[in-house]
């Protein structure tokens, strides 16, 4: 999908399916423990994810100036996790605050908000080397 | 990588679920892979290096760090010590980041368009993935049969398997000299290396945990807001010098110089869109980082046996993760 479609399309499709990724564990703890419940949503979880990551992996690493692939691709890609792990850092603390459930639906609500900014991205265009 | 199975393992242990919280933020240290990023461009491993190249030489030091510290984990793993615990948590995390940082190098170097690097990254991704989920479930199963410590061997050893594939390929190109030196010189100077890192790193740990007492922080203290504080600090420093970073001319030192020179170089070929991309990067792994902080505990919570989520977490993520990624690149 990366490697054909426009990356902005791609972007909004991974936001979205994470979104129902993460939904589907606040499904998980509604109903009762079955076989079929935690291998569908670990499937569901996975797939969507698993989507996600790939473009955002290609998006990310078509940024970087090909000078410094190392140093920029590791500042960029630590970046995207910085605000993630923060908040999930505190995870324990808001699962016991909100319940499972409650904290799943956020941070469904959480990435699928992500396709807000993409219209601000089309305008990201790295200028010309020359002085 | 191996954060997911180590939460489990504290849950298993009675570990109270706000210290757990804690021990995630382990996986913080890649946020600041930047500071040290750098050196991998500027520095070869000798031994490795003259042989396989740059990128493959870290690579092959990054899989000896692993390693060490998963046998490490394997012999601490009744969480008798928690410092210690945290001491080999870490020290797998430096080398887990490390190898990721030198693969992503190497991956973007090997395929420069957007065209090539979709495969490309789809075939990293299924080799990542699966190995986190056969980890991550091959670990929860081996300890649901026999215990912690046999498990953190086991993917010890799966680990390491890489290391004599990397030592089997050809040499780079343009690079000379007999293999089976290269190789010895190399081992030598990992471990050198890896002793340094474990010393640092107790170092830096000890000081972090001795400052933290004095200030009167315990684990019962919120200090979210000051890790993102200090995590955030390089970050907001070079969004704030945007202005006059957009003014330097091509040559500038700045751009120039070897530890800042690569970042610095971001915000002036993009200006301000800059700001717009990091708040999407920031935002858009939300769900997929808060979803392994908490899915073991919430199947743990739920009442599923160990033996459910390995296969959860195994045969099946495998599987949809795959045709996900797939998909995706």
């Amino acid at each position: 999908m990366a490697a054909r479609w426009r990356l902005g399309l791609a972007l909004a499709v991974g936001a979205f399916g994470s979104a129902i990724g993460n939904g589907i564990f606040a499904w998980l703890w509604w109903v009762p423990p079955s076989n079929l419940v935690i291998y569908l949503s670990a499937g569901v979880d996975q797939f969507a994810h698993g989507l996600q990551s790939a473009v955002f992996v290609v998006y990310l690493s078509m940024l970087v100036n090909p000078r410094y692939p190392v140093a920029q691709y590791a500042f960029l890609s630590g970046f995207a996790f910085l605000l993630p792990r923060l908040v999930a850092g505190a995870s324990g603390a808001m699962q016991v605050r909100i319940g499972y459930d409650g904290f799943f639906l956020l941070a469904g609500s959480l990435s699928a908000s992500a396709v807000l900014l993409l219209p601000f991205l089309a305008n990201a265009r790295p200028r010309a080397e020359a002085a | 990588m191996f954060n997911a199975v180590l939460l489990l393992r504290l849950a298993r242990h009675d570990v109270d679920i706000v210290l757990i919280g804690f021990f995630a933020w382990v996986a913080l240290l890649p946020v600041f892979k930047f500071a040290w990023a750098p050196l991998l461009d500027r520095f070869d491993i000798p031994g490795f290096s003259s042989f396989w190249g740059n990128r493959r030489g870290w690579i092959m030091l990054s899989q000896l760090g692993i390693f060490v510290a998963m046998v490490a984990m394997a012999f601490t793993s009744n969480d008798r010590s928690l410092p210690v615990t945290a001491l080999f948590a870490v020290l797998l995390a430096f080398w887990a980041t490390t190898l990721e940082v030198a693969s992503d190098g190497w991956r973007i170097e090997l395929a420069p368009t957007q065209a090539e690097q979709g495969p490309m990254v789809t075939a990293n991704l299924w080799g990542y993935r699966s190995a986190m989920v056969i980890a991550g479930s091959g670990a929860a199963y081996v300890a649901g049969q026999l215990d912690w410590t046999w498990a953190y061997l086991a993917i010890a050893a799966l680990a390491f398997l890489p290391f004599p594939v990397l030592c089997a390929m050809r040499a780079e190109p343009g690079r000379q000299g007999s293999r089976g030196a290269a190789l010895m010189t190399g081992l030598v100077a990992s471990g050198a290396i890896l002793l340094v890192s474990l010393l640092v790193i107790a170092t830096a740990g000890w000081i972090l945990l001795d400052s933290a007492a004095r200030l009167g922080i315990s684990s019962k203290t919120n200090i979210t807001p000051v890790v993102l504080a200090i995590a955030l600090l390089p970050f907001a420093a070079l969004a704030l010098a945007l202005p006059w970073i957009k003014r330097l001319p091509a040559d500038a030192r700045a751009r120039r110089s070897a530890a800042i020179g690569p970042y610095v170089d971001i915000f002036w070929r993009y200006g301000y869109s800059v700001l717009p991309v990091l708040a999407f990067a920031a935002v858009y792994r939300m769900g997929d980082v808060m979803t392994l902080t908490l899915s073991h505990p919430l199947w743990n919570a739920r009442g599923y046996s160990l033996n459910q989520i390995a296969i959860a977490d195994g045969p099946v993520a495998i599987l949809s993760s795959v045709a996900g990624v797939a998909l995706g690149g």
